[in-house]
């Protein structure tokens, strides 16, 4: 789903009176935003999550060819994600690798006027901290608190240079964190790396070579199933359509968005394999699945599990007759 | 709060009578509304005494109506839960076991429900788990949907969890660069 905060950031640009108006955290998110996609950089994070503790590798470039990345786990099994403009490819140990579907619209915030800058404000109360130090450099805080409980909230800790995230923690119910990531090392460089940029293209051709499917991708689609009671805040921000693992039809799949939280509804004919009933919490992701008119309903939201249970139990398809 | 809305919630704290009991698991059997709230009571009660539960099974619900709906009385068959005076009534043999069935049932299910919150974090309840202990127990016997409903499929919960990272990533927002859920251990392993 495309983050609102790069419309923010182009916004804040092209208007200097909109700028004026935006508060200093507002512009410190979208700073950040602006500079997670838009910079080179490199270095190493400790990602915590779930009681788990796990050190990855990033390498970010972005030029007039797109961005590439590369994100490798640096404990136990070698696991890592290549990406390279709209490639995306998984390899994980020595399963075959595996096509992501990159996504395409990513400039703008289907459903909802650009720059809706109150719309966070609604769902969120944003703030700015003190400033620490973090992977040895200067980091002003950032705290965004949930206004209810239906979300959850963050803390992030921006370089004060570059505005990049140095640490960033997913905050649930009692100040519980559910995910943090720190930087304990991090180089930001004028320009890519051209040796870095030919190894990320050379892994990918390889995952290309070794695996003989096409990847799926996502396509438009036309609205057959809708969620009759949103939780306060969310709105459906994007809807497409994918052909399912299972071969037995297509995948809906809606997706929810409150402003930073994103919840995503899969609507599937029932097939043949066990159906899927319960819920899964994994650090700051809550799953909830459940059977609906013949269909498979599972929802996915980095939300809490009521929430993502209010939503699945209120998916209808938009042909039932309203109760 | 309704009167019924606060029965339903005794319900599931186990602080009702027994006849309370029965009228309450009577009234599940009532429609699908009550089903929804009684689970819904569950979650929260649940949650409150430790948190969500990492699995929690919607259908329990249904299924606890599935396996009294033969044992509550019927309405055309006279006043519920009177004996006939001078006769052995089978409706009365049938209400009074109801309230036997329901009673246990109503234990069974309390107890499953709270039997599934057991499992840590990102513990993966599969068949080979807490379903097996699930399937002996009466809700599930009787029941004519799978009693491993509980297990989620962890390729196809993968494939969902990768599809929605990549929408909860773009932006970069949190910090969280796209992809570390998938990178991480956790992820790899349930997508093996």
């Amino acid at each position: 789903m495309p983050s609102p905060l790069p419309t923010i950031a182009l916004l804040l640009t092209l208007c200097p009176a909109l700028a004026a108006a935006a508060s200093e955290p507002l512009r410190d998110l979208a700073r950040m935003s602006e500079a997670v996609t838009s910079l080179n950089y490199q270095g190493t994070f400790v990602y915590e999550h779930a009681g788990a503790l796990e050190t990855m590798r990033i390498v970010h470039q972005a030029d007039a060819d797109g961005e590439r990345e590369h994100l490798v786990s640096l404990d136990g099994d070698r696991r890592e994600v290549v990406r390279d403009s709209d490639d995306v490819v998984c390899i994980l140990g020595d399963a075959a690798p595996v096509f992501l579907d990159r996504l395409e619209a990513r400039s703008a915030f289907p459903g909802r006027p650009r720059g809706d800058i109150d719309h966070l404000k609604g769902n969120y109360s944003i703030e700015q901290g003190d400033m620490a130090r973090v992977a040895g450099r200067q980091a002003r805080t950032l705290v965004i608190r949930a206004q209810d409980d239906l979300r959850y909230g963050y803390r992030l800790w921006l370089d004060e240079v570059t505005g990049l995230p140095l640490r960033s923690e997913l905050v649930g119910a009692d100040d519980e964190v559910l995910e943090r990531i720190v930087f304990t090392e991090i180089d930001v460089l004028e320009a890519a790396d051209p040796d870095q940029a030919e190894a990320i293209r050379a892994r990918k051709a390889w995952a290309r070579g070794a695996v003989s499917h096409a990847p799926v991708r996502a396509q438009e689609g036309s609205h057959r199933w809708q969620v009759t009671e949103l939780p306060k805040g969310f709105e459906l921000t994007d809807y497409r359509t994918f052909p399912a693992a299972s071969g037995n039809g297509g995948v809906d799949h809606l997706v929810f968005s409150d402003g930073l939280a994103t919840v995503s509804v899969y609507v599937e004919p029932a097939s043949d394999k066990p159906p899927l009933n319960g819920v899964r919490r994994t650090g700051a992701v809550s799953t909830f699945a459940l059977v609906h008119d013949a269909h498979q309903v599972v929802v996915v939201g980095d939300v809490p599990m009521a929430t993502a249970h209010v939503i699945g139990t209120a998916v209808r398809s938009l042909s039932e007759p309203a109760q | 709060m309704t009167i019924e809305d606060e029965l339903l919630s005794a319900l599931v704290d186990d602080e009702l009578t027994l006849a309370e009991t029965d009228s309450q698991l009577a009234a599940l059997a009532g429609g699908p509304d009550r089903r929804d709230t009684w689970a819904r009571y569950q979650l929260i009660g649940t949650a409150i005494r430790r948190g969500v539960p990492d699995v929690y099974d919607p259908g329990l619900a249904t299924r606890i109506q599935a396996a009294i709906g033969d044992t509550l009385p019927d309405p055309d068959e006279g006043e519920p839960g009177l004996p006939t005076p001078g006769t052995a009534s089978p409706n009365w043999k049938r209400t009074a076991s109801g309230i036997a069935m329901a009673a246990s049932v109503a234990a069974v299910a309390l107890f499953g429900v709270r039997y599934f919150a057991e499992p840590e974090q990102g513990v993966t309840v599969a068949a080979t788990g807490p379903a097996i202990a699930f399937q002996a127990l009466p809700v599930a016997a009787t029941d004519a949907t799978p009693a491993v409903a509980v297990t989620l499929d962890q390729e196809r919960i993968n494939d969902y969890l990768i599809r929605h990272n990549e929408f909860a990533a773009a932006g970069g927002l949190r910090g969280l660069p796209p992809y570390v859920r998938v990178v991480s251990a956790e992820g790899a392993a349930s997508a093996r």
